[in-house]
């Protein structure tokens, strides 16, 4: 009887902790955005701020050409999403159901891409970029991402989970490959395809690094670095606005997490299975 | 509707040959069972006759048509599988109507066929479920509307009742029967089971290691194994088979050529009484073991040919007991020394002589 209820009251801690500490950043980023420049500074910090500072948003919102960056966020993550897609999947459908020479091998190297760090690579890939004369555009944040060997790895394990019979069913159905992979493999794999679109997008949306080491004006500039830049604005730093930039930054995210939870869930539950 | 031949099909996995030089030819419109124990080649002769994989060696056609290079939407056949290769993501519906809407079959003509189809099978009111909303039987008629819809020459299902349990296996036994009937095209028929292959099949192939041992009528495997295999692998349990040199002083003047004497348990008689009855041996036995099953009884018994199974159908005996097993001379199955059953090894023409020889 007392065991369990200490053991209970512990787990109960523990997972307080963990939330505290998870959520803590994401509260203080929220609370900050609606403070008063005045109430970043007090110490010890107010977490609700005495009247909300809506006008913070709007400030960031204009402290820059902001729309631009928007729409050039929507589109480098948007193009990644679809030719992520359109790479990935034939890949996925050729490493999991054909055999063709030097298969392993392909694989292997797809594999190693995994695990390089992209940092690594950076510079080869700029210097490229540079000669074909895109630096500075939306296609160099684009083109560098058009496949991601984690999803090839991903969707390929999906898709070999589906049944032989299945594809062999459907040949004598008169069904092209092409309508296997519409029909059959990709209802099949919706929960990965799910995941996949939501860490493509979310590292995408979020992504700093690649921008910033690409891009060198406004022309091609995403919301990220943009919101960077707030904090170079007016000499020192108004984390308010700042944190007003960053809130609107995730707030696409939170949408979208909120929409699509049950399907990750799903797909994590779904890829630990096997 | 469409004859099928095999010639001289081989089929070898690395290294390994699985399928040995098979020449067959299944009658147009004859429900054709392929049967033979796990491993001997049944599957891997339906892919190559549905097109799924390619024979090392040999010619099939189906028709009259050379099918070694046609893709299997091209071949005129339609297969039900063991598992049922449902598409998951679609109703009974859209399953059924796969294979004509990617054919461009218009939509009303399909609405009619499936419509049409549905009702035989007797899925109507399922059309908009989803497969896993489905019993296994009505998969399973799933699986069939979805062959039948396409009017193929040839049907080939690959143990399409093993994931059935034994009562709707019975029945849709009978309904593919009839099914066959019905529609009168080829069926090609996959089964382990010798039960399935004698009651549904008009014609046996019995396979082993990827060898045809034997193909005939059921009643003719049953009643003229052409070799021992076929012998022990139709009939439950399994035919006796013995040596030659176990019947010393049992049985002489057997024939030369008949290295191997066989007969079926059902054939043999069992008492607790001697009874000497004329061309039949009687043997002095013991039972190790019997099993009762209602109408039936399979003896397991001990004599000085050997050990044996003995099925009865009258009361049982007490187990351990003695008791006299008789065989009639006529039952006995003679095999040669590779062990076959040829010509020249008919006993009923030495069976006087033989007489002779019974104690
Ligand atoms: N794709 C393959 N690669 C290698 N070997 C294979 C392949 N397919 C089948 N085999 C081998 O061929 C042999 C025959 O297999 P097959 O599936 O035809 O047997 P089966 O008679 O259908 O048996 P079961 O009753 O168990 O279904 C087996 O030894 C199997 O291991
Ligand atoms: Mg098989």
């Amino acid at each position: 009887m007392k065991t369990p209820s200490i053991f209970k009251a512990v787990n109960g801690l523990g997972l307080l902790l963990l939330f505290i500490i998870f959520a803590m950043p994401f509260v203080w980023m929220a609370s900050t955005a609606f403070k008063t420049l005045g109430e970043t500074l007090t110490f010890p910090p107010v977490w609700i701020p005495e009247t909300l500072q809506w006008e913070n948003f709007t400030q960031a919102w204009n402290s820059g050409p902001f729309l631009k960056y928007f729409f050039n966020s929507v589109i480098v993550t948007l193009f990644i999403l679809i030719l992520q897609f359109a790479t990935i999947i034939p890949a996925a459908y050729a490493f999991a159901r054909y055999n063709f020479p030097l298969k392993n091998f392909f694989f292997a190297l797809t594999m190693i891409c995994l695990m390089i760090p992209s940092q690594l690579i950076f510079l080869p890939v700029y210097l490229n970029l540079s000669s074909w004369g895109i630096l500075d555009t939306i296609w160099g944040l684009i083109l560098p991402f058009v496949t991601s060997a984690f999803g090839i790895f991903l969707l390929r394990q999906s898709f070999m989970q589906v049944p032989e019979e299945l594809l062999e069913a459907a040949r004598l159905d008169d069904a092209t490959e092409w309508q296997i992979i519409r029909k059959i493999m990709l209802p099949l794999a919706k929960p990965v395809l799910v995941t996949l679109a939501l860490f493509s997008f979310i590292a995408h949306w979020n992504d700093y690094f690649w921008p910033l080491v690409m891009t060198t004006t406004d022309t091609a500039r995403t919301l990220p670095l943009g919101i960077a830049m707030l904090r170079q604005v007016e000499g020192g730093a108004s984390w308010n606005i700042v944190m007003a930039g960053n809130l609107l930054l995730v707030l696409p995210i939170l949408v979208i997490f909120f929409f699509a939870q049950r399907h990750i869930i799903r797909a994590f539950v779904y890829t630990g299975v096997k | 509707m469409a004859e099928i031949r095999f010639e001289n099909i081989s089929k070898t996995f690395n290294e390994d040959r699985v399928v040995k030089n098979i020449s067959l030819t299944i009658k147009d419109g004859s429900f054709t069972v392929l049967v033979g124990p796990s491993g001997c080649g049944k599957s891997t002769i339906l892919r190559m006759l549905a097109g799924f994989e390619k024979q090392t060696e040999g010619d099939i056609w189906i028709g009259d048509k050379l099918v070694n290079d046609l893709s299997p939407s091209k071949r005129d056949i339609a297969m039900v599988f063991q598992n049922y290769a449902l598409y998951p993501t679609m109703t009974v519906k859209g399953n059924i109507e796969f294979g004509l809407t990617n054919r461009k079959v218009p939509k009303k003509e399909r609405e009619q066929l499936v419509g049409e189809i549905a009702g035989i099978v007797g899925l109507t009111e399922h059309l908009n479920k989803k497969p896993d909303k489905l019993s296994g039987g009505q998969r399973q008629r799933v699986a069939l509307a979805r062959a039948m819809v396409k009017k193929p020459k040839v049907f080939i299902l690959d143990e399409p009742l093993s994931n059935l349990d034994a009562k709707l296996r019975t029945q849709m036994r009978t309904e593919l029967i009839q099914l066959h009937e019905k529609l009168g095209t080829t069926f090609v028929y996959v089964t382990h089971d010798q039960v399935e292959a004698m009651s549904m099949g008009d014609e046996i192939i019995i396979l082993n290691h990827g060898v045809v041992q034997q193909k005939a009528a059921p009643i003719d495997v049953y009643e003229n194994p052409g070799n021992i295999f076929a012998a022990e692998f139709i009939g439950q349990p399994p035919m006796n088979v013995f040596e030659r040199s176990a019947f010393a002083g049992t049985l002489d003047g057997l024939p030369e050529e008949a290295h191997y004497i066989g007969f079926r348990p059902e054939h043999a008689g069992i008492s607790s009484t001697s009874a000497s009855v004329p061309h039949t041996i009687e043997l002095e036995s013991e039972i190790l073991a019997l099993e009762t099953l209602g109408a039936e009884t399979i003896y397991k018994v001990k004599n000085r040919i050997g050990v044996m199974n003995i099925r009865s159908f009258a009361a049982p005996l007490p187990k351990n007991a003695s008791c006299f097993v008789t065989i009639p001379f006529e039952k006995l199955y003679p095999f040669g020394a590779d062990k076959t059953a040829g010509p020249g090894l008919d006993l009923s023409v030495k069976k006087e002589a033989a007489l002779n020889g019974v104690d």
